[in-house]
């Protein structure tokens, strides 16, 4: 079997994790999730998630996949036969959100086109809704492909691919370590010039001002807790993999806490950079803020659009200032891609001992086909659905089901008495009853949460069949392919861990040290 | 009308800034100061390795 690559610097594995979990939600989720749930009062529930949630799952998935030095499949498989479908499901969820992920990472490389001539025009709403995607009636109103969609989907596969194929120290590595530094650059750029804008306070006064009423709110902490658990990237098998690919001596806890932080400390400047613009587009064209402010994409190609033109510069330093916010976009998207890619390909390798080269090949032209569909007049409601079912019920649950096999079954102790001789500083007793008591009752309840809001009221108001269609199905789907594939592998017998020899080089770890 | 940022927004913007970012550099640091004992202590055991 050939031998597992690894990162070659802990710099460069912390790039890749913060790459991986910044992504395009960042932007749009987080300042949103402030606004609608008490203004500056959320930064207390959500710092009490990061810490008690973010920070304790990161620790765990770090954790389990440097010790059992493979991805989620081969992971939760070593673990017993009998819970390997949950590794399946895991890597699966990042595989269907990358069909559609990579389509809206093409919307802006587009709108990077589109900020030389600034395209969107007078009306940035009508310019998106309508030339740019063609949106169509309803989730089975197709209207055939929009061919700028699929020609930028193209791109963003090919560029997924090509950093993918050369592997995870000369691709992914490589790849982060420029593009996590340019995204923080951008977003300072990006925030320092928001902030200097007039009417800037207007904004940030609806972001930060604080509703302290609203702490006692149940809704507010189920969402401060959805907002770390999702934009942190857990429970898809990702960090597991990454984790996986660390030299035997490589710190976990305290770089768990910086991909944490340095995750929270993007959403935050977001806030500031998102909201700034809106109060200056709120000051300037004289609309109440709370027209403008919706969360979700149209922030970023309705709002931002509308902002960029309205900025008071040159021409010339306005298509600069667009270049440099949809190309920052471009940067977190891939990134959070690749990471996505790589969950599932090396689970797949790990798992099935498949050529690299082949698998990615096939999967990119698979996933590539699949993101077609999202490129369609009908593409934006089946991506609102099936984004929506995978997060609610898909990432969710893989998270409870996630804490609770590996907290209670595997045992914490075991992770912590891995973790601690090899960190910055260790974990203590705390870390166990957050893994094994805290994650699990409040994913548990957001997951109950969300259940009963939707047998109340189908999701964004689509018809019954398309909720059927692209939401359910696609997570029972998800389970039944994984509970098969599982079933299907039984016979193959799980490939050993990889270890590492003094020398740095690749051995195997004796048989009776496995599975401990 | 232009209006400023409010008292509590302050409060919370410095709250925030100073928790997220003082705390990813409180880490960071903590990282650096690590791998320096670690690079001082292969140097160490190198020089050891030289001396036997």
């Amino acid at each position: 079997m050939e031998a597992r690559d690894q990162w070659r610097s802990r710099a460069g594995f912390i790039l890749s994790t913060v790459g991986a979990a910044v992504g395009l939600g960042n932007f749009w989720r987080f300042p949103f999730m402030a606004y609608e749930n008490g203004g500056g009062a959320f930064l207390l529930p959500y710092f009490v998630a990061l810490l008690t949630a973010g920070v304790p799952l990161m620790i765990l998935e770090f954790g389990y996949g440097h010790k059992m030095r493979a991805a989620a499949i081969s992971a939760f498989g070593r673990l017993s036969r009998k819970w390997e479908w949950i590794g399946w499901w895991q890597v699966m969820i990042p595989v269907v959100v990358v069909t559609y992920y990579s389509v809206i990472i093409g919307w802006a490389l587009n709108y990077m086109i589109y900020s030389f001539t600034q395209a969107w025009g007078a009306d940035p709403g009508a310019f998106f809704s309508g030339r740019f995607l063609g949106v169509s009636a309803g989730p089975w109103d197709f209207q055939g492909i929009r061919w700028h969609l699929l020609v930028a989907t193209a791109v963003i596969w090919w560029v997924n691919y090509y950093y993918a194929v050369k592997g995870i120290s000369a691709g992914i590595e490589a790849a982060c370590r420029w593009m996590t530094p340019t995204l923080g650059i951008l977003m300072v750029i990006i925030a320092i010039r928001g902030l200097t804008l007039p009417g800037a306070a207007h904004g940030l006064n609806f972001f930060l001002q604080p509703d302290f009423s609203r702490i006692l709110d149940p809704q507010v902490w189920v969402a401060a807790y959805g907002q770390v658990f999702f934009s942190a990237t857990l429970a898809v098998g990702v960090m597991i993999a990454y984790a996986s690919y660390l030299p035997r001596k490589s710190d976990l806890v305290n770089s768990a806490f910086i991909t944490v932080f340095a995750n929270s400390s993007f959403d935050f400047l977001a806030g500031l950079a998102v909201f700034s613009v809106l109060g200056y587009i709120a000051t300037t064209t004289g609309v109440p803020f709370e027209e403008i402010a919706t969360s979700g994409a149209g922030v970023a190609f309705v709002a931002f659009p509308k902002g960029i033109s309205l900025l008071p510069m040159p021409y010339w330093a306005q298509v600069i200032f667009g270049l440099m916010f949809f190309f920052a976009l471009l940067v977190a998207g891939i990134s959070s891609s690749l990471s996505m890619f790589e969950a599932f390909a090396s689970a797949l390798i790990d798992r099935t001992g498949a050529d690299r080269k082949n698998l990615l090949r096939k999967l990119a032209l698979v996933g590539f086909l699949v993101s077609s569909l999202y490129t369609t007049g009908a593409g934006v409601h089946i991506l609102d659905i099936v984004d929506h079912f995978v997060s609610s019920y898909g990432i969710a649950v893989l998270g409870l089901l996630e804490a609770v096999v590996l907290g209670w079954l595997y045992g914490t102790e075991k992770i912590r008495a891995h973790v601690n001789p090899l960190s910055d500083f260790p974990v203590g007793r705390w870390w166990d009853v957050l893994v094994k008591y805290v994650t699990p009752v409040l994913l548990g309840y957001n997951i109950l949460n969300n259940l009963i809001r939707e047998f109340q009221q189908p999701y964004g108001g689509y018809p019954q069949s398309a909720i059927l269609v692209f939401g359910w199905s696609v997570v029972l789907g998800m389970v039944a392919a994984a509970l098969y594939l599982s079933y299907r592998l039984a016979g193959a017998t799980v490939p050993s861990r990889a270890g590492y020899s003094r020398t740095g080089h690749l051995t195997k770890v004796p048989a009776e040290t496995e599975g401990d | 009308m232009e209006q400023g940022l409010l008292p509590g927004a302050a409060v919370m913007l410095v709250f925030g800034a100073v928790l997220l970012y003082g705390g990813l550099a409180f880490f960071i640091t903590i990282a650096l100061r690590a791998e320096k004992r670690r690079v001082a202590h292969r140097y160490i055991d190198i020089e050891d390795d030289s001396e036997h």
